[in-house]
């Protein structure tokens, strides 16, 4: 696409932009289904709008033992998410920034803000961040051989491991159905729900200290800061679901700036988001929290589809 | 006048020795002497790597000639050596600042004038490792520098631990002597030379020893690159020395290791065979995973980074493996990928392994422990310290925009690019490597996770942390050195890859410089692209996207408060805090198959109600020092205790062994029918 640095600088911002405002609303939209599959009304479907502009309003609390780590954390955190942003294709297939780097570089960078937010969580001495910030760096860990392994897979068939390319390349070549594909999705998702701490992984909506993750690495955040914590997870959930739908599905992503095909590719992509977020309902309504030690069997089938997944695609 | 540079290098580095031992009265004229001597060295020689690497062209020299016997020691300063020469003096220069400030408190001032001698003998051997042109040269520094090692491992000669260290090492060091002496015999035997220009040039191998001939050179080079299972000196060795020691060891000397490795591996023995890069992949890969688990369950700071010095060794080893997989199969821009983020991968480990232990140094010297249950809380005391710890671990950890990143992402290119060149079955190990990799850092993630927010942050857990003092400047400054290093390597990924290029380029076997680098930022793998990287771009990004948080929280709140955490109804103490063994505990359990972990929980009980004490104990196994090497030591010594049957201690015996050893020789050379 375009390459002049105002261009591109536009179009990060307008990406960037674009995933802070939504993000909220997918948050919304995931909790407005589930209490419809309980038969339950439920929040608003704008309430964590409501809910950040809350947080913001309120003086955040700090702790007396925490040093500047512990204000730095959640700032890192949200930087890392919304830098990420501009690393994903989304409506157009390029990303704004992918001559900056392309898998790797996302999946490093959502590293980065995991090691921040699980340092900044020990700052406190309170026992529930370093729980938290423990069992986060655990699951991170064996989530992350399958996130690559499956990534891998689709970098490796297309030729690419930058996502800009790799999207173009799908898309060109049609959506295939071929097996490699479905598992390498299937592996993708699983990782998708670690790590967005969704259940059967984590379970956001509990604040019964002993079973949660990420809940509990953040117990001792208030007020602004909590909100660019709660802010960036949202915005990181959206970003592994768009790049789940362009790598799998890149039906209707606009190829050119015109007004008509960015429509289609927003109406598209509006769709897939949603089906995936259907998918996380269905999956969080009919499953339980699995025990902590038992994560590691889900992140081992997640590993295990990936290879099966690369095994099919080339032998 | 670069022809004269690299000699005097290494006579300054013998004047520090000469003066260390002059002043071996007055500890602080002895220390800066010595120290300042070192820190002449290593410019010198970082002037003689930086003028042959801008250059590409070698330069050559004689150290020593013997008109008599008509023979000489000389050296060769090619790329590849130019390379490791400048690596170990990126570390050694700020090190040897770091050791004048250090080394006043951390040992007796009897001792200064030892370590000052030995610490210099260490550089003058290490470079003249790097610099040798022939077997003669190579063998006696790399002797000089096991030497220099273990008399610096036993300054504190006292301890038992530190002598059973240096012992160990020692030890292991000769298996690995041995296997080199071989290695080079067998070498040398066929070439009828003794010059690195006959021997490892490529041509020289037999044909049926070659592979014998990579193996005992495989083990002679991996005991001293720590490669899981020949490593169980290094975590011993590495502690128990000085922290400026630990420093250089961990990343000065294990390079000797990989700098043979890359010698013969890439091209130096002829073209590789296919088994041959996939051997050093797998050692790699393990050496990564077990170093990495490793570091996590240890308690220890310094024992933790020593174990964390063997993952990355590791990943240097499994990006050498793509290297020659990538040679074996006749796709020399592969090969060149691999040997270029492996050796990349090997500076970058030497500036953030440096500053880690620099830190750790920093807060023994503070506190007296290197125990990080009794730590915690330092980031109040020590800032500064703490700042510096925690960008080194984020570069350890391998996250976006510092070095670690950068060399780890040209790794993960070189398996994923070797996958296309591979042979058809074979190649699934390369992206399965490229998992074990992510696992890798991952863990390596979570360890510094622990490793930093134990020790720095929280309430401090015994009295000693609770009354640190920051480190003085002269121990601080060279710390900011190498974490500018630590960035400024990771933002110009283009310039050091094109450096590389044209060291790769100079080995033997390989093919024309490989075009990867886009200008001095940017990297770009394949044609047309299969991935790029420039860190530089995302930097505006970033530090918007950090603005816009810092806006956010500013615009927001107007107040802060400060009150001491939730504690549940009563006070937070720091008993009540998570420890380094609970924060690992997880991955310990999960990983429960590699670890072995025993745990023991007594209870003392005063009540039938109330413990009124819990004693608990856990500890991990050391299954190759366990299974391998406890077997293997009692084997040596069963055939010893055999032996002294002709150890009778009569002069007799002996003058009869002698007699008959004569007499066997004399047939033996002189063909007596």
């Amino acid at each position: 696409m375009t390459t002049s640095p105002l261009a591109i600088a536009l179009f990060a911002t307008a990406q960037a932009l674009g995933f802070l405002l939504l993000a909220p609303l997918l948050r919304g939209l995931i909790k407005k289904m589930k209490a419809a599959f309980q038969l339950r009304q439920g929040p608003r479907l704008l309430q964590p709008y409501s809910d950040l502009g809350k947080l913001l309003r309120k003086e955040p609390v700090r702790a007396t033992t925490a040093s500047w780590v512990f204000v730095a954390g959640p700032r890192v955190y949200f930087a890392s998410a919304v830098a990420a942003t501009t690393l994903v294709p989304a409506l157009l297939a390029s990303a704004p920034l992918e001559r900056a780097g392309g898998i790797l570089l996302l999946v490093g960078l959502l590293a980065l803000g995991r090691f921040a937010l699980a340092t900044a969580a020990l700052d406190t001495g309170s026992p529930f961040g370093g729980m938290g910030a423990s069992r986060e760096m655990t699951v991170g860990a064996l989530a992350e051989p399958a996130l690559m392994l499956a990534l891998f897979t689709a970098g490796l068939s297309a030729g690419t491991l930058n996502l800009g390319e790799l999207v173009r390349r799908t898309a060109e070549r049609g959506t295939s159905i071929h097996p490699s594909e479905l598992l390498a999705a299937a592996a993708l998702f699983i990782v998708l729900l670690a790590e967005a701490g969704r259940v059967p992984v984590d379970n956001p909506a509990t604040h019964l200290e002993l079973t949660m993750i990420h809940e509990a690495m953040v117990l001792e955040y208030s007020g602004a800061d909590l909100a660019l914590v709660e802010w960036a997870s949202a915005v990181k959930e959206l970003v592994f679901m768009t790049l789940l739908a362009g790598l799998f599905l890149p039906i209707g992503v606009a190829t050119s700036l015109a007004p008509q095909a960015l429509a289609i590719s927003a109406l598209a992509l509006v769709a897939k988001i949603f089906g995936l977020a259907l998918l996380v309902v269905l999956v969080e309504s009919t499953n339980a929290k699995l025990r902590f030690f038992r994560v590691p069997e889900l992140m081992a089938v997640a590993l295990g589809l990936g290879f099966l997944a690369l095994a099919m695609r080339f032998f | 006048m670069s022809e004269s540079l690299f000699p005097l290098g290494l006579a300054l580095h013998a004047t520090g020795v000469a003066l260390a031992l002059v002043l071996r009265r007055h500890p602080a004229a002895c220390r800066s002497a010595a120290f300042l001597a070192s820190l002449c060295g290593s410019t010198a020689s970082f002037a003689v790597a930086a003028s042959v690497l801008a250059s590409g062209r070698s330069i050559r020299g004689v150290l020593f000639a013997n008109a008599a016997a008509g023979s000489s020691v000389g050296y060769t300063v090619d790329p590849l050596s130019a390379w490791f020469l400048m690596t170990l003096a990126v570390l050694a220069a700020p090190l040897a600042l770091y050791s004048v400030g250090y080394l006043a408190h951390a040992i007796p001032p009897g001792r200064t004038a030892f370590v000052g001698m030995a610490w210099n003998v260490l550089l003058l051997s290490l470079e003249t490792v790097f610099a040798a042109d022939g077997v003669l040269g190579f063998l006696v520094a790399w002797e000089l520098m096991s030497l220099a090692t273990a008399a610096l491992v036993t300054t504190d000669h006292e301890s038992r631990p530190s002598r059973r260290s240096a012992f160990l090492y020692l030890a292991m060091s000769h298996l690995g002597t041995g296997c080199l002496v071989a290695g080079f015999f067998l070498l040398a035997k066929g070439a009828g030379s003794l010059a690195f220009a006959d021997l490892l040039a490529g041509a020289a191998a037999p044909g049926a020893l070659r592979g014998l001939v990579f193996v005992l050179f495989l083990v002679g080079f991996g005991v001293k690159a720590g490669v899981v299972p020949l490593h169980v000196w290094l975590p011993e060795a590495h502690p128990a020395a000085p922290s400026n020691v630990s420093a250089l060891m961990s990343g000065g000397l294990i390079n000797a290791g990989l700098y043979g490795l890359v010698r013969v591996g890439a091209g130096g023995l002829g073209r590789p065979d296919p088994a041959w890069g996939m051997g050093v992949l797998l050692l790699g890969s393990v050496s990564a995973v077990l170093g990495v688990l490793y570091a996590l369950g240890e308690n220890d700071l310094k024992r933790l980074l020593a174990f964390s010095t063997i993952e990355n060794g590791g990943i240097a080893l499994m990006a050498f493996g793509a290297g020659m997989m990538g040679l074996a199969a006749g796709r020399p821009g592969t090969a060149a990928l691999g040997f270029v983020a492996g050796l990349y991968h090997v500076l970058n480990h030497a500036a953030f392994k440096g500053l880690l232990f620099m830190g750790a140094g920093g807060v023994v010297a503070s506190t007296g422990t290197r125990k990080i249950e009794q730590l915690g809380g330092l980031a109040h005391r020590m800032p500064r310290t703490a700042a510096l710890f925690l960008l080194g671990s984020a570069a350890i950890a391998g996250l976006p925009l510092t070095n670690g990143f950068a060399s780890e992402w040209l790794v993960f290119q070189a398996l994923l690019r070797g996958f296309f060149s591979a042979e058809r079955l074979t190649r699934i190990v390369l992206p399965l490597g490229g998992a074990l990799l992510a696992l890798t850092s991952a863990l390596a993630a979570a360890c510094f996770v622990k490793a930093f927010s134990l020790t720095f942050l929280a309430r401090p857990r015994s009295r000693a942390a609770a009354e640190a003092a920051e480190s003085p400047a002269l121990l601080l400054a060279p710390q900011a050195f190498l974490a500018a290093a630590c960035v400024a390597l990771g933002l110009v990924p283009g310039l050091v890859v094109s450096v590389l290029a044209g060291v790769v380029a100079a080995l033997p076997g390989m093919g024309p410089r490989a075009d990867l680098a886009r200008g001095l930022a940017g990297v770009s793998i394949g044609v047309p692209a299969f991935d790029q990287l420039s860190p530089l771009l995302l930097v505006p990004a970033a530090l918007l996207a950090l603005g816009l948080a810092a806006a956010i929280s500013l615009v927001a709140a107007r107040d802060r408060r400060l009150t001491p955490a939730w504690g549940c109804g009563g006070e937070l103490t720091a008993e009540a805090e998570y420890t380094a063994t609970a924060f690992a505990k997880p991955l310990v359990m999960v990983f429960r198959d590699i670890y072995r972990p025993t745990r023991e929980v007594s209870t003392v009980e005063t009540t039938p109600y109330f413990a009124s004490e819990v004693r608990y104990r856990s500890e991990i196994d050391a299954p190759f020092e366990r299974h391998v090497y406890g077997p293997a030591t009692r084997a040596v010594l069963a055939a010893a205790g055999r032996l002294r049957v002709i150890q009778a201690g009569s002069l007799h015996a002996y003058l009869a062994y002698v007699l008959v050893f004569g007499v066997v020789l004399l047939w033996w050379l002189g063909g007596l029918p």
